[in-house]
């Protein structure tokens, strides 16, 4: 059963709002190109890939008003069979060339829908998905706090300097360092739920962030280990982005 | 005593177990693991080898067929079909040279672990290449320059223009002095050309931005026709902020830049974000800020390419155009939901790109990340502040460039740079506003006339620390600048004398707001009669040269306007179709001379050794004929036979002409049977018909024609002896009949002649 978010994000890209299609190209942009660089084995070029990921999002378009959420596929798994769908035409359509021929049309399988085992989905594409979702999150609170406020959340949390150095850096004490890190910590809180409401289809995926150490529930949570989570998600996603920019030059 | 035995047992085997757990673990595993390695290692390298081969295979194939297609299409007169193919060879051409290149050198190097020799071929070679410049002159179809003399050329950016760099000429300087715009030595001429691959859209995206870019007086001359649009900048010597960057990380220390280069990075940070708070309160916007675009000369940073360049207060709409990495995504966002230009500050998308270009200088890299992108190298805590807070949201950012630059400049000013706390910076003390005013105030006194600081970075200034000297004067209205002054001796020969007087005020160049109005100067005015005559001198000229410029042009203008000429790959296909064309003409059309005749078909058969018969297999084995008297003795061979011949004929003139090559001698005219159009025997068939007509109608077999032919040898140094072929005239044998004609060269040739006869007949004879 899709929630109200899904619902409404899914509605927006049917409406062809540029916004959400931008949105999803942002944040999920990294992780379809590493996928189609890993499937092309050297293969296919960067700018390639980098072709064959924005085919991606448009297949998605022409697909979503076909998506069925009875089916029950994973978010993770429509985003990948999308991908791999645009790399097979891409390599079919590279045969039909070879033999001279013009571009073969392949039909988009609707396979997905049914599970993600036939797509080839593994762990680490699971994890940069998350990750994607944590990354969009974080990004949000970048937009809505204040700058002093994240630059404090980033110093402490994310580049690991101590909350003595950052009280110097800042120019605060102690104690208002420790006050906006809870400030921004629950508005980071806040925007991942959302984010994994926003990008999953199935309750496995909105249980993602607990078994990856980023429990939402602000009365229960361990605030330390929370903040180890992110940081590790964030350096994770560096490290895709680091990649897709070192392919890129 | 059992017991301490037992002890001294196990403990003998749980040391002998670790021992043997340590063995495994730090001798045998890495040892298996090396072994491997290895044996990896070596699969690698003839797996790529056999892959590339293969690969290499495959490209000529390719080509092969490709090149049939091209000359197929040149046929039937597609040739922009032709042209596609072509590029496909170049394509094709292009792999397999990376193929022989890897064969042959990449795979052996990196099995040999020659990795970063080959590193050096592989990236950064192409690197460069690709940044070659273009061709130092522009296309004949291009054109030329009026008033400009190309001396070279620059890479090419993305906005697919030809950048040149040329010399303005007298007329030209004068031009411009007149505009009050002087030291023009060089500049660069930015051309776009619908015949050299630029499109309609660049053209006018880049003329939209003319208009922006003159206001600000970085443009001096311009041109727009119905096929070509150039506009011409200052040269700025130097090279781009990329390229230093990299230089500047190769030397340093693995863990990031040192001090010395933070304060030079610093330096032209500095410049930058000056030029960039000129240009907005210029009302512009660079919308293109990157290190590629970015020129460093000496201590200064010269921003460049103002392709993009567009006024804040556009109504336009917003566009994405831009450099990713360096064009805030936020800017995409608006631009897709349609905000005019007018609605958004622009400024801000240029402060984004300032703190993009200040990571991607500390870190070597481009900001992946967005503004959540990490320093990770050695950084400043400030100069980390300073880049977030340039990238931070479109509301949290810096609001202009001068707020940057007053924190850019409080870092670099300081003693330790790692010792400034991001609490000390001014715009975090509050003091962002009394900066902002004090450096407009600083700024109001200089005036953008001319590129961007391009004086000064001929004559840069040591002194001064890196990027915070003030720009060296420029000129202003309020400067009185001397004109130079023509004064004609003579109006029947048009001499004249420039006398530098006159200080007149520059046109075209802004006026300050605060300055005050000069006075105008007084100008001596000429008699109206020299007026009128130096106005109709001018207009004549300008007739003229526009009937020049027209009257060049107008043939281009009505050429295709889709540029499908032939390119390298097609005139590969055309040459190799050219080679194979001349190949199979002398494989199997060119005949060639009779002795290469002979010895093909002779090749052909099982040839036997010198001097003696090569029969072929059917015929009964026949004396041989001994050599010949002479040496290189030339025998023309003469045939009446009319072909087609048949097997057996064909077989033994062949065995006769054979046994005559082996002999020494050397055999010219027809073969025959064979083809006798051929130039390469047109010299032997002169010579043919020259006996012939010595013969003249005499049969053959007469004592006058015998006379007449022997007459002919005497008195031709160019044969020895003639080999006359007829057809039988009875019906007593079958197969031709040869009569052998010899010149006077003594006993042995003649009598060797008659024993030669004998044999050849009875070879012809079935």
């Amino acid at each position: 059963m899709l929630s109200s978010m899904t619902t409404s994000f899914i509605a927006r890209l049917r409406a062809n709002d540029q916004a959400a299609w931008f949105e999803l190209w942002e944040t999920f942009g990294p992780v379809v190109r590493a996928q189609l660089t890993r499937w092309g084995g050297g293969r296919i070029g960067h700018e390639t890939v980098r072709d064959l990921s924005q085919e991606t999002l448009a297949a998605l378009s022409d697909s979503i008003d076909r998506y069925d959420p009875a089916r029950g596929a994973r978010f993770s798994t429509w985003l990948l069979a999308i991908a791999k769908h645009v790399l097979g035409d891409e390599m079919d359509r590279r045969m039909a060339m070879k033999r001279g021929g013009g571009r073969t049309a392949a039909s988009l399988d609707e396979a997905w829908m049914a599970g993600s085992s036939a797509i080839g989905a593994d762990d680490a594409y699971e994890a940069a998905v998350f990750g994607a979702k944590v990354e969009a999150a974080i990004r949000q609170v970048q937009k809505e706090c204040d700058f002093t406020d994240f630059s404090i959340y980033r110093m402490r949390v994310l580049d690991g300097t101590s909350g003595k150095d950052v009280a110097v850096a800042i120019g605060v004490s102690e104690p208002t360092v420790s006050r906006r890190l809870a400030k921004v910590r629950d508005a980071l809180r806040r925007r991942i739920a959302e984010a994994v409401e926003t990008y999953s289809f199935t309750e496995a995926e909105r249980a993602e962030p607990r078994r990856n150490g980023l429990d939402l529930d602000p009365n229960k949570a361990d605030d330390a280990l929370f903040d180890e989570a992110v940081a590790e998600i964030y350096h994770r996603q560096m490290d895709l982005r680091r990649m897709d920019e070192q392919a890129a030059r | 005593m059992a017991g301490p035995g037992v002890l001294l047992v196990l403990l003998g085997a749980v040391v002998g177990i670790v021992l043997l757990v340590l063995l495994v673990m730090y001798v045998v595993v890495p040892l298996f693991k090396g072994i491997g390695w290895l044996i990896g290692h070596v699969f690698a390298f003839i797996g790529g080898e056999i892959r590339d081969a293969l690969r290499l295979i495959g490209a000529l194939v390719t080509a092969v067929v490709f090149a049939f297609l091209v000359i197929a299409n040149v046929v039937i007169g597609r040739w922009s079909a032709a042209a596609h193919f072509g590029r496909a060879i170049q394509g094709e051409m292009g792999a397999g040279g990376a193929c022989i290149y890897r064969v042959l050198v990449g795979h052996p190097a990196r099995f040999l672990c020659l990795n970063s020799l080959v590193d050096g071929l592989e990236r950064r070679l192409p690197e460069v290449v690709a940044a070659a410049p273009t061709a130092d002159t522009p296309s004949r179809r291009t054109g030329k320059f009026e008033g400009y003399v190309i001396v070279g050329s620059l890479p090419g950016g993305g906005s697919g223009g030809k950048l040149y760099v040329a010399e303005p000429d007298e007329i030209r300087r004068a031009a411009f002095a007149r505009q009050g715009i002087d030291d023009v030595d060089q500049v660069v001429i930015k051309s776009f050309s619908l015949h050299d691959g630029s499109s309609l859209p660049q053209i006018v995206r880049e003329s939209r931005a003319l208009d922006a870019a003159k206001k600000l007086g970085l443009v001096l001359d311009h041109e727009l026709t119905p096929d070509r649009f150039y506009y011409v900048m200052r040269f700025v010597p130097g090279e781009p902020l990329s390229l230093v960057t990299q230089k500047l990380h190769g030397r340093a220390p693995a863990e990031g830049l040192s001090n010395a280069q933070l304060h030079e990075v610093l330096g032209y940070l500095g410049s930058l974000l000056g030029t960039l708070d000129r240009y907005h309160r210029g009302g512009l916007w660079h919308k293109d800020v990157k290190p590629d675009n970015i020129i460093v000369h000496g201590r200064e940073a010269h921003l460049v390419d103002f392709g993009l360049l567009t006024p804040i207060r556009s109504a336009m709409t917003l566009t994405t155009h831009g450099t990713e990495y360096f064009r805030d995504p936020e800017l995409v966002r608006m631009a897709l939901r349609g905000v005019k230009v007018h609605q958004v500050d622009g400024a801000k998308f240029d402060v984004y790109a300032a703190g993009a270009v200040l990571y991607a200088v500390v870190e070597n890299s481009f900001p992946a990340h967005g503004a959540l992108s990490q320093i990770s190298r050695r950084c400043p805590e400030a100069v980390r502040w300073i880049v977030r807070r340039a990238m931070a949201d479109y509301d949290k950012r810096y609001p202009t460039a001068a707020t940057m630059l007053e924190d850019v400049r409080f870092v670099a000013a300081a003693a330790d740079p790692f010792a400034v706390r991001p609490a000390e910076l001014p715009s975090m003390r509050g003091v962002e506003g009394d900066a902002r005013h004090a450096v407009q105030r600083e700024e109001e006194e200089l005036v953008f006339a001319g590129a961007v600081a391009a004086s000064h970075a001929r004559h840069p200034r040591p002194d001064a620390p890196p990027g915070f000297a003030p720009p060296p004067p420029q000129p202003t209205p309020t400067q009185r600048r001397s004109r130079p002054r023509v004064r004609v001796t003579n109006w029947w020969s048009g001499e004249y004398v420039v006398s530098p007087e006159e200080p007149v005020r520059a046109a075209g160049t802004p006026r300050p707001r605060q300055a005050p109005r000069p006075a105008r100067p007084r100008v001596r005015r000429a008699p109206a009669q020299q007026q009128l005559a130096s106005a109709r001198a001018r207009v004549e000229a300008a007739r003229s040269r526009a009937a020049r410029r027209i009257g060049g042009r107008a043939p281009a203008a009505e050429q295709a306007r889709f540029n499908n000429g032939v390119n390298p790959g097609v005139a590969i296909a055309l040459f190799l179709f050219l080679a194979v064309c001349v190949a199979f003409a002398l494989l199997f059309v060119a005949p060639g001379s009779i002795s290469q005749q002979i010895q093909r078909r002779v090749m052909a058969n099982a040839s036997g050794a010198a001097g003696t018969l090569p029969i072929p297999a059917e015929l009964p084995p026949l004396p041989a004929l001994t050599p010949s008297p002479i040496s290189n003795g030339r025998v023309l061979v003469v045939s009446d036979l009319l072909p087609p011949l048949d097997d057996d004929t064909r077989t033994r003139l062949d065995a006769v002409l054979g046994a005559l090559g082996a002999t020494g001698l050397d055999l010219r005219g027809a073969a025959p049977g064979a083809e006798t159009d051929s130039e390469a025997i047109t010299a032997d068939l002169d010579l043919a018909a020259a006996v012939r007509l010595a013969r003249g109608q005499a049969p053959l077999d007469s004592p006058d024609a015998a006379a007449a032919i022997e007459t002919w040898l005497a008195a031709s140094p160019e044969a020895d002896a003639v080999l006359w072929l007829t057809p039988a005239t009875d019906g007593s044998r079958q197969g031709p009949l040869a009569r052998l004609f010899v010149a006077p060269r003594g006993e042995d040739w003649t009598a060797w002649s008659r024993s030669a006869l004998d044999t050849i007949n009875a070879i012809l004879t079935r």
